[in-house]
């Protein structure tokens, strides 16, 4: 079995507030030093849902990522993880695609891996929090796509996935090929052991180019991107106090009554 | 707080590779055989290894002249246990920092997402159970188990809260040291507690590696943390903990309402001060390894901004005038007093000591990514103690027990390793 | 062929009656169309769509197109799909919005694919410009740490749109509006999913959406058990307990309970985040309560500039005197209206 698992490397979602900037000329974030980019936190339920799959019935799992200057080390996890392959697509192009064309440079990546069964992609990039290139890919390569899922197991030639709802999750069979997003409700990502760090010599790493894939790029991508802020909180908090903390904790019981919010 | 290398750009320009960074302060010497000081280019070999070297190395990543980040490259950067004598021997001759534009270099290398495979793993450990070694979060309080201690995460309160650190936590070889540093307080009359499951890691290692994200979460955390829990004092047996929280901690700009010790310092006062007495015997001749985190790193760094004056087209004036921090400000007599204070024994120094001390290894992550470089500077240190005659080493860091335990444990000798709680309590 | 400047709603049932979402879809859509001087259409896909077809043209629709199957009772992306891509092209919209639900994640990225246009999700807010027609759509981007505003120049212009991002207009019986059934006929051999159940997870207590009073705990609470006391002081107030996602990744309490952007949004009258940071993700769940108070050892923590009220210490230290009192005042309250009685 051949899976391929899509992984994007962002700056940290997890980093101190106080060091979050933004470049207003570029519109995007500053990556702040000493802060490593990491993988999308969803992609890495993705891998984990890959690993779970070749755990129980053995497979290939490959690991793709697109971008410009990628840091090998940080994408290398996916192979400390258990991928077995690493696909870099790596090109000043690749650097700022739209969701679509992005999931134009990951499809004809696909094709040229030959014979994926399964494609699976974090429900939503930690970035951009869009949510789109999973589909978009499903759609280039005219497969279906289950989005949101929460568990994935494999029968014969096709899946079962429990996809979550606002309150449960519904059960959806497709046959493979299919592309399945996924959520973190899935479970984390296994943890990294020496044995699967040392490991990683010996697995082969990639990089492709535009003309790798033999594609073209759109010319424009499909949205204008007019301005991103950091937006200003305007709450005055009024923090209540005491001589001591069980003061404190009395005092702000009292001024909620004040409040009629008890 | 973060660093940024191109705040040091300056300083690494001015390296004139004078190669003083590589040896002990000249007038110190005593032989040939231990007149390295930095044990990165004593085995290496290349002037790249050394405090110029590094110096060479931000400068080409500042300023953007590498093409190529390589493995090669990043091996460079790391078979350092970032000890600061570079900086230090540095320092009996210029101004230049040499430290801290190692530790940028780091952040640097990290924000761009270039570290070892091992530093993912610490990464992980990190940000998904607190601690550097890769063990659960619940098991953290285990050490104490039996020890009756007030516990400050369970709302007790104390006037000192004792950090045990993760490897006092984890490494059952080395808990009972945390045993008996608590005990040891609780019999001087102080009223001390821990944070038992709930105590997280200092963050040395995090910011010694460049993450500095990290860093500042555990950092702050920590403070928070002690601040809320009314301590006036935090007590710590481990130098790194100890290093960072000195050094460090006070440059985020929160409001630190508690005071930091080293567990020697405080067991010195209260020795000093009649409440510990030291009445058993402990004939030996021993000698004592200055750890670097509790020597010359755990002065307060102040990062300087201001203004520099070139006079005579030469000589730079800085206005406000730069701290320098050599290192002569660490803490090297407390240890030694209680030492010396113990009856029967007998210290001898070995030849470098204090803020030129030799590194035990284990630093900066070398010890996790690089073992056989870690045992290797520890053996040098081994010898070191050997040819004073010594029959003990007695240090104040864990890691560099585990570290000399380690080497002396491959290597085969005899030579013992104590901690200086160890010895107290031997002798209590 | 002119300008229409049509705005078209992918609407959603509820329970047979329109969804709270498509009702604010209604009211916000139509104040964009009252801008660009054109219509506002609803499509709705099911069964039994008459009543909700005239619902929505009370809440502002101009005209209302059903696709009535019973195979369509229940979301299915290719059954879907097939039917909106020909009515759409049909309808021809300059904008066409979506709610952002369970189905506008799975349905508005791939319909944006087919009509080769671009799409904003998870919008909080919409405006447009009329001549020429262009939606400026504002949505959060970096774990709603930043806004980002974003335009599309192809047509449709696509969104979805976060619940609660809008309002519903005051239905309005006396409004005028066009109901068309359209052809819904679905090509099974085009069909490749299969749903082959539901299992629905019924929330013990109150449900966190419906909940007028929530305490939500973070990282800091350091266990599972240490939940146990949040659970106390939701039982004392009436509320129910949440929390933001490092207590659901660390496995200290169920996943449905996580507040935040990829999990469930809550408006309650008290908001009580304890040790909890604040931190962009989770402030997008909770950041439209009433009153939100913060427990946090950090004085600097993110909670502090978005709560009304707080207390920076240990919730260890601080929430059992408060329970204490809370108790003792709802006892007081409870003597006071005993003796009223």
């Amino acid at each position: 079995m051949k899976i391929a698992v899509c992984i994007k490397q962002i700056i940290d979602p997890e980093m101190p507030c106080s060091a979050f900037r933004i470049n207003p000329e570029e519109k995007r974030a500053i990556p702040p030093p000493g802060i490593p980019p990491v993988i999308s936190p969803f992609d890495e339920n993705a891998l984990e849902a890959a690993l779970r799959i070749k755990d129980e019935h053995g497979a290939n799992v490959i690991a793709l990522s697109m971008g410009n200057k990628l840091a090998r080390p940080i994408l290398k996890k996916a192979l400390a993880a258990g991928a077995d392959e690493l696909v870099l697509l790596e090109a000043s192009e690749f650097e700022s695609l739209d969701s679509f064309a992005s999931a134009l440079v990951l499809a004809a990546a696909i094709r040229k891996l030959g014979n994926v069964d399964i494609i699976f992609t974090g429900r939503q990039g930690a970035d951009w929090d869009l949510g789109i290139t999973g589909c978009a890919i499903a759609e280039e390569l005219r497969v279906p796509c289950i989005t949101v899922a929460r568990k994935v197991e494999v029968n014969s030639n096709c899946v079962r996935v429990e996809r979550v709802l606002p309150d449960g999750f519904e059960v959806i069979k497709a046959s493979l090929p299919c592309v399945i997003t996924v959520d973190s409700d899935l479970g984390e990502l296994r943890y990294i052991t020496l044995q699967g760090l040392s490991g990683i010599q010996k697995k082969p790493v990639q990089s492709w180019t535009l003309s790798d894939l033999n594609l073209v790029l759109p010319a424009t991508s499909r949205h204008q991107l007019l301005d991103i802020y950091i937006p200003k909180h305007e709450t005055a908090c009024e923090i209540i106090e005491g001589a001591t903390i069980e003061d404190a904790a009395l005092n702000l019981a009292n001024r909620l009554k004040e409040k009629s919010l008890l | 707080m973060l660093l940024e290398l191109k705040d040091y750009v300056g300083d690494m320009k001015r390296c004139a590779r004078c190669s003083m960074c590589k040896w002990p302060p000249l007038a110190q010497m005593k032989s040939w055989r231990f007149s390295n000081n930095c044990p990165s280019i004593a085995r290496y070999n290349f002037h790249t290894y050394s405090g110029g070297g590094r110096m060479a190395v931000g400068l080409a990543l500042a300023e953007g002249t590498l093409e190529e980040i390589t493995d090669e490259f990043l091996n460079i950067v790391y078979r350092c246990t970032a000890c600061g004598a570079c900086d230090s021997s540095c320092k009996y001759n210029s101004e230049l920092e040499v430290l801290w534009p190692i530790y940028a270099t780091r952040a640097h290398l990290a924000g761009m997402g270039y570290f070892l495979p091992e530093h993912m793993m610490i990464l992980e450990s990190l940000r998904k159970e607190d601690n550097t070694l890769m063990q659960p979060k619940a098991d953290r309080g285990k050490w104490a188990e039996g020890l009756e201690v007030k516990d400050l995460s369970k709302g007790e309160q104390a006037e000192v809260v004792y950090h045990a650190g993760c490897l006092y936590c984890y490494d059952p070889e080395l808990s009972p040291i945390a045993r008996d540093s608590v005990m040891l307080l609780k019999q001087a009359g102080v009223d001390v507690g821990i944070r038992g499951s709930q105590e997280t890691c200092c963050g040395s290692i995090a910011f010694q590696l460049g993450f500095q994200g990290e860093f500042i979460k555990f950092a702050e955390s920590n403070i928070d943390d002690w601040n809320a829990a009314g301590v006036r004092k935090v007590v710590t047996s481990c130098a790194c903990g100890f290093g960072i929280m000195k050094s460090v901690y006070p440059l985020l700009g929160k409001e630190m309402k508690f005071e930091v010790l080293h567990i020697t310092q405080y067991l010195h006062e209260l020795i000093k001060g009649g409440n510990l007495k030291l009445s058993g015997a402990f004939p030996a001749r021993v000698t004592y390894h200055d750890p670097c985190n509790l020597g010359r790193k755990s002065e307060t760094y102040v990062p300087w901004r201001g203004e520099e004056k070139k006079v005579l087209g030469q000589f730079i004036l800085r206005e406000p005038q730069k701290i320098i921090h050599r290192g002569w400000n660490g803490i090297y007599e407390p240890p030694r007093d209680i030492i010396r204070s113990v009856p029967g024994i007998k210290l001898v120094e070995m030849e470098r000591i204090k803020e030129y001390s030799w590194c035990c290894g284990a630093g900066a992550g070398v010890k996790q990514s690089m073992n056989d470089f870690a045992l290797w500077t520890a053996s040098e240190r081994i010898e070191e103690a050997k040819s004073v005659g010594s029959e003990a080493i007695i240090t104040a860091c864990p890691w560099c027990e585990r570290n000399f335990k380690d080497a002396i444990t491959e290597s085969g000798d005899n030579l013992a390793i104590y901690d200086v709680v160890e010895l107290i309590k031997q002798v209590i | 062929m002119a300008e229409n400047n049509r705005v078209l709603i992918l609407g959603e049932l509820s329970k047979g009656k329109l969804s709270a979402g498509t009702r604010e879809l209604l009211g916000g859509g139509r104040d964009l169309s009252d801008i660009l001087g054109g219509m506002l259409s609803l499509i709705l896909l099911g069964d039994g769509l008459k009543a909700a077809g005239e619902e929505s043209i009370a809440y502002g629709a101009d005209e209302v197109y059903l696709a009535e199957n019973p195979e369509l009772k229940n979301y299915q992306a290719d059954a879907y799909l097939q039917i909106l891509e020909t009515t759409i092209k049909n309808i021809n919209p300059e904008i066409l919005l979506m709610g952002q639900t369970s189905m506008g994640r799975d349905l508005a990225p791939q319909l944006a694919y087919r009509f080769k246009t671009g799409i904003a999700m998870d919008c909080v807010h919409l405006d447009v410009e009329p001549d020429p027609c262009l939606l400026r759509m504002t949505r959060p981007v970096y774990g709603c740490k930043a806004l980002a505003v974003m335009t599309c120049k192809t047509k449709p212009q696509m969104a979805t749109v976060r619940c609660g991002a809008m309002k519903p207009k005051e239905p309005d019986e006396s409004r005028k509006g066009k109901v068309e059934v359209i052809p819904a006929y679905i090509d099974e051999s085009r069909v490749r999913t299969q749903v082959l159940g539901k299992v629905e997870k019924p929330a013990d207590g109150i449900p966190l959406e419906i909940a007028q009073v929530v305490i939500c705990g973070g990282r800091g609470m350091g266990s599972a058990d240490s939940f146990s006391i949040l659970d106390e002081l939701a039982q004392l107030l009436g509320g129910t307990v949440g929390a933001s996602r490092p207590p659901c990744d660390a496995g200290w309490i169920s996943s449905t309970r996580q507040i935040g952007l990829t999990g469930k949004i809550v408006r309650p009258d008290l908001y009580i985040a304890v040790a909890l940071s604040g931190s962009s993700q989770h402030m997008a769940g909770c950041s439209d309560s009433k009153v939100i108070v913060a427990i946090n050892k950090d004085p600097e923590a993110n909670i502090f500039s978005l709560a009304h009220y707080g207390i920076v210490g240990d919730y260890r230290q601080i929430l059992p005197p408060f329970i204490r009192r809370v108790r003792q005042i709802q006892e007081s309250k409870g003597e006071k209206d005993a003796a009223r009685a």
